[in-house]
């Protein structure tokens, strides 16, 4: 597909009438009287300041609006942002993974259930306290075996938990009920099964892939998690647990999206001050002269204004701007001298 | 002969942000900003590997949604305006630095990278940049694969494996589509490895995959060779595990290479350095102040006190960077080599996005890298995971561990307070998603429920990105974030309760669905 072309300006000497069309806005600017200096033997007034003229990159973000459909309606699928709903009517428990030390579980409990609740309950519904039975479960997933479980009491405004894990390398459920004050649980729901795995060199070998040389995956695991060659198991297994904590993962640097990563040394925010000078130059001649700034061509706007803005490094600098009548007789010249200096001065402390 | 193999892994990732209604857009700028400086430099430096003669490999993962935006018309319009204005400030900088070389150097060489990257990606990829990828997959010197539909973080998607297998089912089609093949290997995103992902993996003909180095480390039984060999999971899926000390010297904020005092510092932006007046066209147009790309200091110091960048000692920093990270390599081979009796292979993954952005001289620390394995020793040979594959294809059984490439190495960064809520809603709407989908299991349905059906499934999927919870949790634009879900899953519920109540709102849902375009052969039946 073709780049889109740019939009061209209509050139300055076309016309000595006041009215010229700006081409992209669609504005019209007026141009004032070509400065006639010998007739009256006044100054040349000075021109009114003129809004730039878009530019092109301005242009085609209006180009781009209206090809793919200015803003509007059509794509405003929602006037607000919808606020999520407190619950969904629906009774259930969810129990994720942090790490191999945290489980969190989130759950609710409609009202309807804690009335079938009240009911099979009877009198012991209002002495009984919300829980959640946290089981430690084996066997398959048709048939569930519970090896040991425990109670944590949880507030009935309260919809999630994060909790301890006894054991790695193990699997749990999460119930969420109501505990009665003669020991009888009542279970509202129940989670998926959660597996935590080991955090650690597993302890199970495969025959057919092993060493039988002295501290084989010592030195293996020594070697693949960066860490001294020659520790014992139990050290690397600390080491391991260390670094999990540590900084080598995308969380260090991030993600793109993250924007705050600072790569390399982190930066110290003591206090500072940072200052630099430009100088501007700007001047107004007849819109048809030749002009030149340090010898090079200046660009004119319509209007015979010009401004130029350098960056105004230590030093001195000559800056002759001159200027060629429109009928090439007469000549104009203004001369700047500009010096910089900068004292910077040792931090005072008071 | 090599004594080793190392496989670099790019996992280009950007979340899908299009904005149509709004005529600019600031996190928009992610897009734009990675295309000039991330995208459009690595495809440079691998074709120019490739047209030098030098034999190389690497692989790379580009994620569904990045497609999906690097081949979106408006976005497409929107970087060429995007470009264009750093055309235009680049320009006028070089005005501005008239009186200044060395500051006047930096800014001719921003306006030529600027001018350059804008032809490329206009005449050269024909606004396309996939092309470009696509093409150096069919010369044989990058393996493409692919990550999951919205890069969901799918050990927290563990209610359902019909929702997870989904994210994948998408992202393969996806590909098949865009590269004309179905990939071989995926990123999970994060790194996020759950039991009983592998077998969906399968499902889909995906035969390898990679984990943080404790997944395969800590797969039962032991690996026998560590992390220097892959592990087959009983599904038949094959792992990698991520090399610590490779990826130590490049990720590393206190010890990495992009730390090095004479690269390029990120945070001296003329955005923020530059008088207002000046600089206001340039940035946000509220008036906050913004990253350009536009940076002329290097980073000196951990002070506020930078010198001016001197862009030929950078270059010598990455030569030496490069040749420093291949010795560490070889030696690592030769030894690795003598203790396994086999010949290692050293896996180095990097989000894509350090190279050029992050770490300005990172692509040309990859150049330099490639050319001095090529050409300055032999005992690595780079490599990708399939050719490895069918070149040693008897590997241990083993299932890898539960884990992610994240901080602290599990799920600790998209599950924490500042996060957590947003599960109860993704589980809520996962499970309504699957009850849509058992209502019109046998593929009948009207034209129109199906449109609905599929632009659900695109709004489950968006809400589902991994991207909003970790802005939540390092706190970036986290107001952003938040709305994100909160309108994701306010679109899937009324599309879904629209759904179920057979009365679409036709209007609405062609409004959403021009808005939320990505993943076009989207179908609802992935949830099968």
């Amino acid at each position: 597909m073709p780049e889109k072309k740019k939009e061209k300006s209509v050139k300055a000497g076309a016309a000595k009438k006041n009215v010229r069309k700006s081409a992209a806005a669609g504005k019209t600017t007026r141009k004032k009287a070509a400065p006639g200096t010998a007739k009256t033997g006044k100054t040349t007034p000075r021109p009114p300041r003129q809004k730039p003229e878009p530019t092109a990159s301005e242009l085609s973000l209006d180009q781009v609006s209206r090809q793919y459909g200015s803003p509007g309606a059509e794509y405003r699928v929602v006037e607000e942002i919808p606020d999520l709903p407190d619950s969904y009517g629906k009774t259930r428990v969810v129990a994720l993974m942090v790490d191999p030390d945290w489980i969190h579980v989130f759950w609710e409990v409609t009202d309807e259930d804690l009335k079938k609740a009240k009911q099979a309950l009877g009198k012991w519904f209002e002495s009984a306290a919300r829980h959640l039975r946290v089981k430690r479960v084996g066997g398959s997933d048709d048939d569930i075996e519970v090896l040991e479980q425990f109670y944590i009491e949880v507030g009935e405004q309260v919809r999630n938990w994060y909790l301890r894990v006894p054991h790695h390398d193990a699997a749990y459920q999460v119930d969420i009920g109501l505990l009665t004050t003669n020991g009888d649980y009542f279970m509202l729901a129940s989670s998926n099964v959660l597996r935590i795995p080991r955090n650690g060199m597993s302890d199970v070998i495969d025959e057919k892939w092993t060493s039988v040389a002295k501290g084989y995956f010592e030195k293996i695991y020594a070697l693949s998690g960066g860490f001294q060659v020659g520790m014992g198991s139990l050290q690397l297994q600390e080491k391991m647990a260390e670094f999990l904590r540590g900084e080598v993962s995308s969380g260090a640097l991030g993600s793109f999206a993250l924007g705050s990563g600072a790569v390399g040394a982190a930066r110290e925010r003591s206090f500072w001050l940072r200052v630099g000078a430009e100088l501007i130059i700007y001047g107004a001649t007849d819109p048809r002269a030749k002009v030149t700034l340090l010898g090079e061509p200046l660009k004119l706007r319509n209007d015979g204004t010009f401004s130029v803005r350098f960056a105004l490094p230590d030093g001195t600098r000559d800056i002759p701007i001159a200027a060629e009548s429109p009928d090439g007789v007469e000549e104009r010249e203004i001369d700047i001298k500009v010096e910089r200096t900068t004292d910077e001065k040792k931090p005072v402390f008071k | 002969m090599e004594k080793g193999y190392l496989t670099i892994v790019l996992h280009a990732h950007l979340p899908f942000i299009r904005h149509p209604e709004h005529k600019e857009f600031l996190e928009e700028t992610w897009l734009f900003e990675a295309i000039t400086e991330t995208y459009i430099p690595l495809l440079k430096v691998f074709e120019g590997l490739e047209s030098d003669g030098v034999d190389f490999r690497v692989t790379m993962s580009l994620t569904p949604t990045l497609v999906a935006m690097l081949r979106d018309e408006l976005l497409q319009e929107r970087y060429l305006y995007h470009i264009g204005k750093l055309i235009e400030l680049s320009g006028r900088e070089i005005v501005r630095l008239k009186w200044d070389p060395k500051l006047l150097r930096l800014a001719l060489d921003y306006h030529y990278r600027f001018t350059n990257a804008r032809d490329m990606f206009l005449n050269k990829y024909g606004r396309d940049l996939t092309s470009g990828f696509r093409r150096l997959e069919e010369a044989g010197k990058l393996e493409l694969i692919t990550c999951a539909g919205t890069h969901s973080y799918m050990p927290l998607m563990n209610t359902s494996k019909r929702v997870r297998a989904a994210q994948v089912t998408a992202a393969v089609r996806q590909h098949e589509q865009v590269f004309g093949k179905r990939p071989k290997g995926i990123w999970l995103p994060e790194c996020g490895y759950d039991y009983g992902v592998d077998e969906i993996l399968d499902d889909e003909g995906i035969r390898f995959f990679f984990t943080d180095t404790h997944g395969v480390l800590h797969a039962t039984p032991r690996p026998k060779y560590g992390i220097f060999a892959p592990i087959v999971c009983p599904s038949g899926v094959a792992v990698f595990g991520r090399d610590i000390e490779s990826s130590k010297q490049v990720w590393s904020s206190v010890e990495g290479y992009p730390g090095d005092l004479n690269y390029r510092d990120f945070y001296r932006d003329i955005g923020f350095d530059l008088d207002y007046d000046y600089i206001k066209p340039y940035i946000h147009p509220d008036g906050i102040r913004i990253h350009t790309g536009i940076k002329y200091h290097r980073i000196t110091s951990t002070s506020d006190d930078k010198d001016v960048y001197d862009p030929n000692i950078a270059n010598e920093k990455a030569a030496e960077h490069a040749g420093n990270f291949m010795f560490n390599r070889q030696k690592q081979a030769e030894h690795l080599y003598g203790v396994l009796g086999r010949k290692p292979i050293v896996i180095a993954p990097y989000d894509a996005e350090l190279f050029g952005h992050w770490w300005y001289e990172g692509p040309e620390w990859l150049d330099y890298l490639f050319r001095k394995i090529a050409f300055d020793q032999e005992a690595v040979r780079t490599i990708t995971p399939s050719e490895y594959l069918s070149e040693n294809p008897v590997n241990q059984i083993a299932a890898p561990s539960p884990s992610s490439w994240g901080y602290k190495g599990y799920n600790a960064v998209w599950l924490d307070s500042c996060n957590d809520w947003i599960y109860p809603h993704l589980h809520m709407a996962s499970d309504r998603m699957i009850e849509l989908v058992d209502l019109f299991s046998d593929g009948n349905c009207d034209p129109l429920t199906r449109r609905a059906l599929n632009q659900a499934a695109r709004e489950l999927m968006l809400s589902q990105s991994s991207d909003w919870a970790f802005i939540m949790k390092t706190g970036t634009v986290t107001d952003y974030a938040i709305k994100r879900v909160k309108l994701h899953i306010g679109i899937f519920t009324r599309l879904y309760d629209e759904i179920k109540a057979g009365r679409i709102d036709e209007e609405w849902l062609s409004a959403v669905e021009r808005k939320d375009n990505l993943l076009p052969q989207m179908d609802y039946r992935y949830y099968l």
